[in-house]
């Protein structure tokens, strides 16, 4: 188990005690606060971890000298997560008992979580239980709330920095109309900031990664926090990859000798979303081209292998590896950034 | 079989030299820093399975090219080629199939293939078509 999945441990116990939070107070109207000590009534403890994918088992702790209650505010918190997490995925509105003040906690929890990443949620015993993904998180917070916080690993320009107030402002590739979003910096960001503003006032791009807060039309609005600020290590890759980009968004419909559609928004943004992090992750740039179908199409040799990740034009993609000595072939449904990075680790 | 695929499989005659080019103009759009895409060698729907050639042994690669681009009016970044025999390699058979205002025409047969199978066989080819590079024009 990766040890960033740690910290989806300890936000999931503070989701646990958020919502049990709410449970007691609809359930106590007479009282104006919790009772002393109520949060320290949940002790969680990983008692194992089983194999087969990462499995983390949560044991709840009793307190000194108490039996452990069948049921309370805590259990029933779980049971409500377990609740809403089902329906979100199901494609329905969230449960009508879950506490609405307690749905912006959700941002925290699932933060580390990739595209193609779930954790299920399964009671003791149980043998399966509802999946939280990204998509499950980003739907349900935004079923009360109009943003929604989630990880960002994404190419920036650094453009003022606040010593004072200890801020910055950046212009992220992803962000609404380019418009430079916020981002706090602290001791440890600061100096990768400063130095990402250099020679003067917007230094050569950098890859960010942190924290941002997301419109409900996916678009970064700030950071909440930033990791790390660092060089990037192929400027040059990233600049022919948005003029090729840039080349097919302009292909009109017909463009294949009659044949051929434009290429869609979906396709276009996706492809350039994961070649950039492809970049990052050292992956060469790709020859890109447009599908009759408009999507996109990356293509590399690697070693033995010829690899393709087909955009299609819903967005979504996938991946092909072929052995040009053999004919043998790879596929991958997903073709997110870290799996096609991991297939050309295994290519070369 | 039909009628229609009798007179079709009459027309057709299936190419035996494993050394014979088969030319193959690519779409502008389609060249990326002078690498083409395995799209290229692979049949759109509009193709019905069959990917249309320039045969080597009754035209060269730069006649296939002038033909394509003035007399057929068509985009074309070049002729890039492979062999009947890198077809076979692959799986796919190839076939002479005379047009009036094609020259020289054949076709490499995906008929029959699934998406996949069929994008996988086209993988193959572009790579072989990749390594002997543009016929013509001449790279500089």
């Amino acid at each position: 188990m990766p040890v960033e999945a740690l910290t989806e441990l300890v936000a999931y116990q503070q989701l646990v005690v958020g919502v049990a939070k709410e449970v007691y107070r609809s359930s106590h109207a007479d009282r104006q606060r919790l009772p002393r000590g109520f949060a320290d009534r949940l002790q969680l403890r990983l008692r194992a971890i089983e194999q087969g994918s990462a499995v983390p088992v949560l044991e709840r702790l009793r307190e000194s000298g108490a039996l452990l209650p069948r049921a309370d505010e805590f259990t029933r918190s779980r049971d409500l997560i377990e609740e809403a997490v089902s329906a979100i995925a199901a494609g329905d509105a969230l449960p009508e008992d879950f506490p609405r003040q307690a749905v912006v906690l959700f941002n925290r929890f699932g933060q580390t979580l990739r595209p193609d990443e779930a954790i299920e949620l399964r009671k003791p015993g149980a043998r399966s239980g509802p999946k939280y993904t990204r998509d499950v998180q980003r739907r349900l917070v935004l079923e009360e709330e109009r943003t929604f916080q989630a990880e960002v690993s994404d190419i920036g320009w650094v453009l003022e920095l606040d010593s004072t107030r200890m801020t910055c402002m950046m212009r992220l590739r992803s962000a609404l109309r380019a418009q430079p979003v916020p981002a706090p910096v602290d001791d440890f960001t600061f100096d990768q900031v400063k130095a990402a503003m250099e020679p003067n006032g917007e230094g050569p791009p950098v890859h960010v990664t942190g924290i941002g807060v997301y419109s409900t039309a996916g678009h970064v609005l700030r950071l909440s926090s930033i990791q790390e600020v660092s060089p990037i290590e192929d400027p040059e890759g990233l600049e022919a990859l948005d003029s090729r980009i840039a080349e097919l968004a302009e292909l009109k419909p017909g463009w294949l000798d009659g044949a051929g559609v434009s290429l869609t928004l979906e396709a276009l943004g996706k492809a350039r979303t994961t070649l950039t992090e492809l970049l990052l992750l050292d992956v060469p740039r790709a020859r890109i081209y447009p599908t009759p179908e408009g999507g996109v199409q990356a293509e590399w040799a690697a070693g033995a292998y010829e690899i393709s990740v087909t955009f299609e034009p819903d967005g979504s993609s996938d991946a092909l590896a072929v052995n040009r000595e053999s004919g043998e072939s790879r596929e991958l449904e997903n073709g997110e950034a870290a799996g096609i990075a991991q297939f050309f680790q295994l290519a070369l | 079989m039909t009628d229609e695929d009798l007179q079709a499989a009459a027309q057709s005659a299936l190419l035996t030299d494993p050394g014979e080019a088969l030319f193959r103009q690519i779409h502008p759009s389609w060249v990326d820093d002078g690498v083409p895409t395995s799209q290229a060698f692979t049949p759109t729907p509009k193709d019905e399975g069959e990917l249309s050639i320039a045969r080597g042994s009754r035209t060269t690669a730069e006649a296939a090219y002038k033909h394509y681009t003035t007399i057929q009016k068509l985009a074309s970044a070049g002729t890039w080629a492979v062999t009947v025999g890198e077809a076979s390699n692959a799986g796919l058979e190839s076939f002479d199939d005379d047009q009036p205002d094609v020259l020289a025409h054949g076709f490499v047969d995906f008929r029959g293939l699934s998406r996949k199978e069929a994008k996988r066989k086209g993988v193959l080819l572009a790579a072989h078509a990749r390594a002997r590079g543009r016929l013509f024009p001449v790279e500089p």
